[in-house]
Order: C-alpha cells, then structure tokens, then sequence
C-alpha cells in the first residue's frame, strides 16, 4: 500500500518530500482598488459616534446562527512540472460549521469539511488526471481511509505559487460558506428576526451574486479592516484608524456605503467598539473594534440606505455577545465574540493533527 | 432518560491517556454523578469485541476556557461582577475513574470515544466482584446517582472467607466519636454474620461473638429490638438481604460488686436484675487463682524500664498459693515488700509492687465466690467463655472500670479465648483433659483499640496478644474487629493485618498522618474529613473497587 508521494513517483511524477513543515496560513485583505464610504444610513446620524446602548438581559436575542470556516493546509512536498519547475504540492483540510445558539447554549448546527490535494495547474489533463487517480487512490487505501478531493492552483504571473494555492483554498472555502448559508436561508431557518453572524467581510466572497437573497439577514463581523482607508470626503474625511481610535466604548460610526469594484458588491458597513479602549493600551487601536457589514434592502443598484433603529439594533445585539472574553487565546481576542470564536474551536478540533496528514504522504 | 442512551463520552488524550486502568470522561450537561459512582463505558463498534467496561468515579471536575482569574476579571467588562453575559461560557464537567472490570476479561485501555452509560444493579454487583464470592456477607449499600436524578441503590457484601477466615480476617473501624458510626457498623456486621450463617451459609466455619462494652451502655442492650425501628430502617435492612432487629442468643457479664445492685455498670438496676432474672446474664469477679494468671497486666501499664514490676508479678505469681482467699494474698505481698524475698529485685520496686497491687486490687471483683454465688449468677469470665457456642453473643462490660482493670479484663478475655481455641483447658474434677470446645470463629470486637494495643510505649502482653490474633488468629479462629477514633494511635501491625479497614469521618490531620488513609487513590483522601454520618469508606480484599463509599441500616438494636 503506497502511500502518496510514493504512488506518485512509482509513476512518473517527480515530487519531493516537503522541506518544511510551515502551514499555509489565511490571508485576507480588502479590496485595493479602495471602495468609496458615502453615508448610508437612514435618517442619517448627525455625529460620527452613535451610542449603541446596551440591550437588557431579557431582550430576544437577534443573532441566532453562527457561521465560521476553517483550514488547516498541509505542505505535502513539492512536484517538479514540465518546464521544470519545483512547485509546492498541498494538502488542505477544508471545514465550514453554523451554530445555533439558544438558551440551552450553542448546539453545531451543520458541519461540512472537504480534504483537498492542491496540485500546480502547469501539468496536461491527463497528467492531472493520472495524479488524481494515484492521490485519491493512496489516501483511500491507508489503513485509516482519507477522502481525498483533487484540485488544481492556478499559477499566475507574477504571483508566488504559495499565495495562487492560498487563493484557491479560501475560494474554497467560501464557496462552503455560502453554499451553508444558502441553504441555511432555504429552510427558513435565518429569518429578520433570527439573524446569522458570518466570520469575516462580506467583500471577500466573490460570487454573491446567486446567494443575494440568503444573504439578506446575514450580518458579517469582520476584526481586521483597513485602517489606511479614507471615510468621508473633502475636510470631513478621516481614515479608518484615526475613526476607531476615538470610538467610544459602546458606540458606533454611522453606517456607510460600501461598493467592491471588483465585484461590483455593495453593503452597508460600520465599525462598533466593543471594549473600552482605556483597557487596551497595550493592544493595537483596532483591537476592540469590529467591522460590521450588512446588504442593504432593494435591487442591485437601487438599493436603500439602511434604517438606524436596524444598525442600532444589530449594534446591540452585537455588543451584547462581546463576554465571555477570550484573553490569552488570541491576540485579537478583545475583537472576538464568543459564538464565532466556539463555532471556530469547534472546526478546529475536527482537523486531523498535522502528524496524522503527513503520515498519507 | 433511558439507561441506553449515552451520558458522556471517553476521552484519550495526548496529556491523558486511558490506561488499564484509568480512564476520563466528559458528561452531558444535564447529568448529575458523584465521587464513587460507578458508570458503564461502551466502546465504538469500529473497535470490535472488546467488551464492556465498568469503572468508579474517583474524582469529577469542571473546566471552562478561563486561563486564569485575570481572563475571567476581563471577561467581566474589566472586573463588573454585575454583568451578565448573553452566552454563558462553555464548560464541560469531566470525571476521572478508575476501571474495575471488563466483560470479557480484556486489560486493554478503554478506546477513546467509548459511550459513558448508566450502570445496571447486576453489573454493579459483577463488577465489584461480588458474583465469585464465597460465602457474602451483606455490608451496607451503596447510593449511586441513576438516570433522572433518581439515586440507585447497590447492595454491597464482603466475602466472609476473607472477614473472619479462613483466608483472610480482622476488621479495624476508625473515625471521630459520633460522627463515625463505627460501633453501629460493626454491629450491623456482626447481625450480618449471626443472621447469615443461620440462614444461608451451608458450609464454612461459624462464628461465636464476644464484645467488649467499654463505654456508655450502647452495648448493652443488644438483645432488645429498636423502639423507634420504622419502615424506612427495615426497608434498608431487606435491602441487604437481612431482617431488621437485634442480635440474638445475647449473654452479658457484668463486673461483680459487694454493694448495691452487686455490679459495677452504667446499665441501669432495674434492667441488670431483670436479664439476671431472664438468665441472660453473669456476674463476673476473680478470685486469686483467676487474678494470678494475668498478674502481670496489673503493671504493665506503668513505666518500668527495667521490667522490676513485671518480675514482681511473675515472682508472685509462681508462689502463691492459687487456693488462697484474697486476704492471704495480700498480706503475702505485703510480707515480701518488707523482706525483699528476690534479691535481683531492689527494695523499691517490692514497695511499688505492694502498693500499686494493693491498690489495684481493691475493686470488688477481685473476690472469692460468695454463699450465694449460683443463685446471684457469680461467675468468673473463664466458666462461660471455654463453653461458647457458634451463634453465641457474649457482651463484656468493662465500661465501669478504671482503664487499668478494663486492660486487665481484656487481657484475660483474649487468653481465655485463644487457650480455649487451641485447647489449653484445665483438667476436669476426675482428672482428664477436658474436651476442646467448639468455639467457632470467635470474634472478639473491641472499641478504644488504642488503649489496649497503643503505638507507643513499651508492648505489654495485651498488646502482644492482639498482635498475634492480628498476625495468626485467622489460622487460629480467633478474629479481631476494632475500632478506635485514631487508627495512627494504634500498632502497626494489629491494624496492618486486617483485610478489611473502615474508615469513617475523621480529622484533617488525621487523614494527613494515616498512611493507609493517604493511599487512597487520588481525592479520596481529601474526602475523609468530610464525610458524613453514616458514611464509610470501606476497604475489602474482596472489593475490586479497592474502596468503596457505603452506607448502613440503622440500628435493629436498641442503643440505650
């Protein structure tokens, strides 16, 4: 029974063991093209900090799903292709999870995960073809079976193989989330009154487009967020890290218009600190400070600004999960909430260790 | 909640792996178990026919995902101990046990992932090793958490091959006064035995009981049912396969006295005439023949490096006419305390000797057998006691005396007993060996073990007896079942060698000082200061648990 690399180089695949062992870690960063940040928000809030308040313990809580996605990429080694080159060869674990969270706590609602072997995209279709064959059939045959998905990254110019495999898996991963999402919104579940919270902006998902409609009680929390974008215009305008730095514990910007020229996407964004930033000093000036991002009612291109009372209300209920805390997990832990941060734990310990993937190489 | 479905899960980690025999789990939320639970862990099917697993809970804890005071101090919108956060943390209750037994025999650990369940009484009982036991006898119960918050209750034996031999025996009872039950345990072993052996044992030795009443009258009264023995206490009792009430065939000795109600007893006048008159019990004295023979326990107890005492008494004991009354015996140590008769021994010591005999001597049991002896059922404790009988229960009271002659009894009460076991009887009136009587097992129970076998000091002859019932009364049939407040203040080897230990309610320090209390597995140790009335851990041989935590039947006896 051979195990991957070896599968493949009893063909006639030249691949190599990995030389090292560094994980591919996500990245995400916002659009570069800088989106505009008109006013979004209706009536529009007269200063540029808006006083959230704090909802009572026995108000309904709006956010009642939870959404997360997770990878963990092993570099399974690298393979040599037809023009020679050494290219890095992966293998990523693929996880997405919703969680529900009523009074009896949070439950998993759903989860899916995907096992994928990342080839470079430089080899003939039938090379890719025979390599799916080989991989798929070594991980299946191990003494503990892994289900092993075939996919290729497509090399780009000027782009680091590393981050072109990067791109693929978080496409990916995306991919999980709004399919998860979608049907999460198809079976009524996700209503205006049982919101979902989704880890992350909602500019990074790519093809919305089909998922608009599901996507329309979905609040997405984002902790990182250009700090260097410009808000406003003329003399008015500030960038984003001289806003948050002067936020004031339970307040919030006003909510602004935000359209990705990449895709064309337009969502309704503000930023809400959670924490007071006199406890923080040690922490950067976003810490405590998330980004919250909404799609506005109507038709693309005709879409209205969003009611304050529904920012004011999300804001709340979003404030309202700021405890537990989770210090001494995460540096960003001052940005976490709670559901998000369980939901992501619990994607992480269905991984398989590290150790465990590369005893399939 | 049904008994199938899972109430947590087995977990192997890199940091804590099952084992053999240890093994953790986390529980559901809503489940409820206590520290000596015991629970059934089912492995995956993935695992193949490895059995089932039984195991008891040693300890159980809660773990959240605080890392420290200060996490939770920020959590807290920086220390507001008012705040209430929407999402409660997540926490999980886990327990660590120690595993017992597996139905197929496998010593393997249990497979991670194996399904936590609900035990059932039967598999309880084979788990604790019960179903191989020889002769069982019913030791209490044991109150286990159950599905739906609704308590279980196990009935618990011993194997009475290894209580009261032949394979193993002795029985040692320690904790705080009143609060350790201990003589109402021992007790309730005692009915146990008496009922059992009457009743369902066909084979294997029979037990006589003797027991010395040191204290109060609490053992005094054993023949007599409980006044207020209601419906809960004798449902308790036909839980352990026993009838509630009291012990039968009772005989009581009291101390002899010249005044009064001619004893010296805390038992009432009116009650000492009446189980006179019933026939149910004795007066015992000595006469000089009875008190020479265990001269020297007179004092032992006083401290004497060069043992001039002890040779006083030996000297004494070799010469005195046996036949003499008291008065003669007197004036002859009287005599030799004046004349020094061995010059080995100094002067002094003579004097002391005379002295301390003189005094020691003055209680009125050391008499002879007065005109009316038969009629006032004057005996001496060496007429009863070389005739008991299987299924006898003789009760000694020493209480009224000082602690020198409650030693000095208890002294007599082990040597008549172990001469009678091997044998060792006096010649009958024609002149013959009398026929060894059959005796039984004898069980001598003995509260304030520590005053007659102490662990310091120089080892008198009682101690030395105890010790060699502790070490050979099993082969012999003499068995011992003590109990002290603190077991540290007693001989090593006298509490060493039972096979059973019972510890009840104890103190702290004591608990820090016993080492056998210290080598419990993991918080039981901690727990011992903590238990309650009527709560005992108690340590078997026979217990494949080791130790377990049992509850009793309240007395069938009436306690005074």
């Amino acid at each position: 029974m051979a195990r991957i690399l070896e599968a493949l180089q009893k063909a006639k695949f030249r691949c190599y063991a990995p030389k090292d062992v560094e994980p591919l870690v996500p990245e995400e960063t916002e659009d570069e093209s800088r989106p505009s940040y008109a006013p979004f928000e209706e009536p529009r809030p007269e200063t540029e900090q808006v006083a959230v308040g704090e909802s009572g313990s026995d108000t309904k809580q709006l956010f009642r799903y939870f959404v997360d996605g997770s990878m963990r990429t092993t570099n399974a080694g690298y393979i040599v292709d037809s023009k020679d080159r050494y290219l890095p060869i992966f293998i990523a674990q693929i996880a997405v999870a919703a969680t529900r969270l009523d009074t009896n706590g949070i439950r998993v609602q759903e989860y899916r995960n995907r096992n994928v072997f990342f080839l470079p995209d430089t080899f003939s279709e039938e090379d890719k073809a025979e390599a799916k064959h080989l991989v798929k059939g070594a991980a299946g045959s191990s003494r503990w079976p892994l289900a092993l998905d075939f996919d290729c990254y497509v090399l780009e110019e000027g782009t680091e193989p590393v981050d072109a495999a990067r791109k693929k898996v978080l496409a990916g991963m995306h991919e999980m989330e709004i399919t998860l999402i979608k049907d999460l919104a198809d079976s009524e579940k996700v209503t205006r009154d049982d919101m979902l919270m989704i880890d992350g902006s909602l500019q990074f998902y790519g093809n919305l487009d089909q998922a608009r409609e599901a996507f329309r009680n979905v609040v997405g929390v984002a902790k990182s967020f250009d700090l260097h974008q410009r808000v406003g215009s003329g003399r008015n305008a500030k960038q984003v890290g001289t806003l948050v730095a002067g936020l004031k514990h339970r307040h919030r910007t006003p909510a602004r218009k935000v359209t990705v020229a990449r895709t064309n996407l337009t969502v309704g964004a503000w930023y809400l600190r959670l924490h007071s930033a006199k406890h923080l000093a040690g922490l950067g000036i976003d810490d405590g400070v998330v980004k919250l991002e909404l799609f506005p009612d109507g038709e693309a291109g005709h879409q209205r600004p969003l009611p304050t009372d529904r920012c004011d209300l999300i804001s709340r209920n979003v404030l309202a999960l700021r405890h537990p805390t989770t210090p001494s997990t995460d540096p960003r832990w001052a940005s976490h909430l709670y559901p998000i941060h369980l939901t992501e734990r619990y994607i992480r310990t269905r991984f398989r260790d590290e150790r465990a993937v590369r005893a399939y190489l | 909640m049904s008994n199938d479905k899972p109430i947590g899960r087995v977990v192997a980690t890199e940091r804590n792996p099952t084992t053999t025999v240890g093994v953790r789990f986390w529980l559901e939320s809503d489940v409820q178990l206590k520290p000596f639970d015991l629970v059934r862990l089912s492995p995956p099917e993935h695992e193949g026919e490895v059995g089932e697993f039984y195991a008891i809970i040693n300890e159980i804890e809660q773990v959240s995902d605080v890392p420290s005071p200060l996490s939770s101090f920020i959590s807290a919108d920086f220390g507001d101990a008012a705040i209430t956060p929407r999402m409660a943390r997540i926490t999980t209750t886990y327990a660590d046990a120690t595993v017992l037994f597996n139905t197929r025999d496998i010593e393997m650990p249990v497979p991670h992932e194996s399904e936590v369940h609900w035990p059932d009484e039967a598999g309880v009982r084979k788990a604790l090793g019960m179903e191989d036991y020889n002769r069982n006898t019913p030791a209490g119960y044991i109150t286990m958490s159950g599905p739906g918050q609704k308590p279980m209750t196990i009935h618990v034996d011993m194997d009475a091959d290894y209580l009261m031999g032949p394979e193993g025996g002795h029985l040692n009872i320690s904790g705080i006064s009143g609060l350790a039950t201990k003589t109402s345990y021992a007790m309730f072993l005692l009915t146990a035995i008496q009922q059992m052996q009457e009743t369902q044992w066909n084979e294997g030795n029979r037990a006589s009981f003797v027991i010395l009443n040191v204290k109060g009258t609490d053992l005094l009264h054993l023949h007599e049912e409980a006044p207020d023995l209601d419906k809960k206490t004798k449902e308790d009792w036909t839980k352990c396969g026993l009838i509630a009430g009291p012990l039968e065939n009772v005989t009581y000795f009291y101390p002899y006295s010249d005044t009064g109600a001619r004893v010296q007893t805390k038992l009432g006048t009116s009650a000492v005439e009446q189980n006179i008159r019933d026939k149910r019990a004795y007066r015992y004295y000595y006469d000089v023949a009875g008190a020479l023979e265990r001269l020297r326990l007179l004092v032992e107890d006083i401290d004497d490096p060069n043992q001039t005492l002890v040779s006083c008494a030996d000297f004494a004991a070799d010469r005195i006419d046996a036949h003499s009354p008291w008065s003669t015996f007197r004036e002859q140590i009287r005599k030799w305390a004046a004349e020094t008769p061995d010059k080995q021994i100094p002067v002094v010591s003579w004097r002391r000797f005379a002295r301390l005999i003189g005094q020691r001597t003055r209680n009125p049991f050391f008499t002879e057998e007065s005109r009316q002896g038969g009629a006032i059922r004057q005996v001496t404790l060496k007429e009863i006691l070389n005739h008991l009988q299987p299924g006898q229960v003789v009760v000694v009271d020493i209480a009224q005396l000082p602690d020198y002659l409650q030693s000095f009894v208890v002294g007599d009460v082990i040597d008549i007993v172990r001469r009678a076991k091997v044998g060792d009887l006096p010649f009958d009136e024609d002149g013959r060996e009398a026929e060894p009587p059959d005796l039984g097992t004898v069980i001598l129970f003995a509260d304030e073990l520590n005053k007659f076998a102490p662990k310091r000091g120089q080892a008198r002859s009682i101690t030395r007896h105890l010790r060699e019932i502790s070490e050979r009364g099993r082969s012999e049939g003499i068995i011992l079942f003590g109990a002290e407040q603190f077991r540290t203040g007693v001989d090593d080897q006298v509490t060493g060698n039972s096979s059973t230990q019972v510890f009840g309610r104890t103190t702290a320090v004591e608990a820090a000082k016993d080492p056998e209390i210290r080598g419990l597995p993991g918080s039981q140790t901690q727990r011992v200061p903590f238990l309650r009335k009527g709560e005992l851990l108690v340590s078997h041989t026979r217990f494949s648990a080791g130790t377990l935590k049992l509850r009793f039947p309240r007395n069938g006896y009436n306690t005074g």
